[in-house]
């Protein structure tokens, strides 16, 4: 059955069709996940909850517009709920550490769950620069199609685009650099 | 290379963003030297996860059924404990509407009671002693009319 078929049906009532959306972008939705937030958990929370706000706001989706645009828009704003909760855990973490050093013996993690980032020079890019450059680099986005994610202006989308690739591009020069060294 | 300097040094200095996407359109994505300076796709998927590389142990569609079922209850039961609060509200908006129809209308009759008397009632108005620096005083009452209004005259006596 062709996606618009499937949205059609799911918006009739049948959540088994919605499933087979699911299948599709799974992996995709995975992937951009993983690559804003670095750990697994995370991502599949995310993911969980982006796929459900999908299914109940489907009938605001306007079927002439790209369905996967849509679901990474959505992915994205949850990704961004699941930092902001990690921070907010960390500042409460740091709160108790001050308060009763005895109960949290080690230190808090700065970053938790950032170390499962695919890789170290990610973490040189805020979460915005990380989406920005997944689509750009996995899926061929064009800076139009990553507004649309972002819900921002082309120009905004090109900004973040070409800050992410000159860090990125700074950090692998370094990094050459530093394997030459040794 | 000056020049790209330059216009490196420019979208530092520049605040808004609109601005510095002026320069990468009007020259970096134009300019060799400054596209050298960029990572390229191959580099940049190199560093990043795909979605051949995401290993799914188990489908996500049972919980995200699971949290559809969820909300729909969580909906079901939200729509009578709503119909409940808006009925709560009625009653206590009545109640107060009633309570203060009530009192404008005891109010009104107490009004009416006092303006028959005309509010000349020596029982009701009635000053018994009245001293100014510790010296009993005259006083004179005066009420024009109609009205409700009473002027109260106080002077040293003689």
């Amino acid at each position: 059955m062709e996606e618009k078929q499937l949205i059609r049906s799911c918006l009739q009532g049948n959540e088994e069709d919605f499933k087979k959306i699911m299948d599709v972008y799974t992996p995709k939705a995975m992937a951009m996940a993983m690559n804003i937030l670095g750990n697994r958990d995370d991502a599949e929370d995310a993911c969980q909850d982006a796929f459900i706000r999908a299914y109940l706001n489907l009938a605001r989706f306007d079927q002439e517009k790209s369905f996967k645009n849509w679901l990474y828009s959505i992915l994205y704003r949850r990704c961004l709920d699941q930092l902001r909760r990690r921070r907010r855990t960390l500042v409460l973490l740091k709160k108790m550490q001050k308060e009763s050093p005895a109960v949290l013996s080690s230190k808090p993690d700065p970053r938790p769950g950032d170390e499962g980032l695919p890789s170290r020079l990610l973490h040189l890019l805020k979460p915005k620069e990380r989406t920005v450059l997944c689509l750009w680099a996995n899926e061929g986005y064009t800076s139009q199609e990553i507004a649309e994610v972002l819900r921002c202006s082309a120009s905004t989308a090109r900004v973040y685009l070409f800050q992410a690739r000159r860090k990125i591009k700074k950090a692998l020069d370094k990094s050459d650099a530093s394997l030459q060294v040794y | 290379m000056l020049r790209c300097r330059f216009i490196d040094l420019f979208y530092t200095i520049l605040p808004l963003k609109i601005w510095r996407d002026f320069l990468i359109r009007s020259h970096i994505e134009r300019c060799s030297y400054c596209q050298a300076e960029l990572a390229s796709r191959e580099a940049a998927g190199s560093l990043l996860m795909t979605e051949n590389e995401v290993s799914l142990e188990a489908s996500l569609w049972p919980q995200v059924k699971a949290g559809l079922v969820s909300f729909k209850d969580d909906r079901a039961q939200a729509v009578p404990l709503l119909a409940q609060k808006r009925w709560r509200w009625a009653a206590a908006t009545a109640g107060l509407f009633i309570a203060g129809l009530a009192s404008f209308w005891l109010l009104k009759g107490y009004r009416t009671e006092d303006m028959a008397n005309g509010g000349k009632s020596p029982d009701r108005f009635r000053i018994n002693y009245i001293k100014i620096e510790d010296k009993p005083a005259q006083a004179y009452l005066y009420q024009p009319g109609e009205s409700d209004l009473i002027i109260i005259w106080v002077q040293k006596s003689p």
